[in-house]
């Protein structure tokens, strides 16, 4: 799907845009990569996922040892709120679905 | 419409599902791992630091995980400290809210994970830290030849 971020244009998978949204709506604001595969489905496409957010400029990366946080950074809380208006615009946001 | 909007729309509705999935998942899972800080009792300041402009009290635990952050670059895992400080999750927590209260460390908290970063404050609280421990544990002899 087609994004545009402070007037520049990205271009983002369903998975993608799926990452964005649980960060925005989890109250800790962070994932774990093994958090991302739950949206990913497997452990190399979760990899992937977060690289190419990262180099987008959507998520910073925390690495302490093995361990990798995620968070979203100014640009992917943007994005992300732009992926949540563009669905209730489409009347895909329901309240009543929210978890 | 035209097929373009048309497989947006799925991909949205397929995002929206799948995230409205993981965040209901995580949430449930977070449940079980609600550790609330609770500061460590009988502290007693050991240490005064002058350092941002201002003094700094800090006690032998808060001591104790600035110099395990300062020695791991900076960013250590919660667990960790609490096994080097003898604290158990809990006070660890605690402890680390307070460093953060003090504006020496930044917490990155997922439900099963938590990561302690020093601040630029912190490093340099702790950089004056380990120079005053090392001074105090290996004092320098009288007559050393440099």
């Amino acid at each position: 799907m087609k994004l545009t971020v402070d007037d520049k244009m990205y271009e983002l998978d369903w998975k993608e845009a799926a990452v964005l949204l649980v960060l925005r709506l989890v109250d800790w604001h962070a994932l774990t990569l093994s958090d991302v595969e739950l949206v990913a489905g497997n452990y190399n496409r979760a990899v992937q996922l977060v690289e190419r957010l990262v180099k987008m400029g959507f998520l910073k990366e925390f690495k302490v040892r093995k361990l990798r946080i995620y968070a979203l950074t100014e640009l992917g809380e943007r994005a992300a709120d732009e992926v949540r208006r563009k669905a209730e615009e489409a009347g895909l946001w329901k309240a009543g679905l929210l978890p | 419409m035209s097929f373009e909007s048309i497989a947006e729309l799925y991909e949205l509705s397929r995002a929206i599902a799948r995230a409205f999935e993981v965040v209901k998942l995580l949430k449930k899972r977070a449940e079980k791992h609600i550790v609330e800080g609770v500061p460590p009792k009988r502290q007693y300041v050991r240490f005064r630091v002058a350092a941002g402009g201002k003094v700094i009290d800090l006690t032998e635990k808060q001591v104790a995980a600035l110099l395990v952050l300062s020695r791991t670059e900076g960013a250590e895992v919660l667990n960790a400290i609490a096994r080097s400080t003898g604290l158990n999750s809990k006070l660890a927590l605690g402890l680390a809210l307070q460093l953060k209260a003090m504006g020496l460390v930044n917490l990155i908290i997922t439900p099963q994970r938590k990561i302690v970063m020093l601040t630029p404050l912190g490093q340099e609280v702790a950089k004056k830290v380990e120079e005053m421990v090392t001074e105090t544990a290996f004092p320098p002899e009288e007559g050393e030849l440099i």
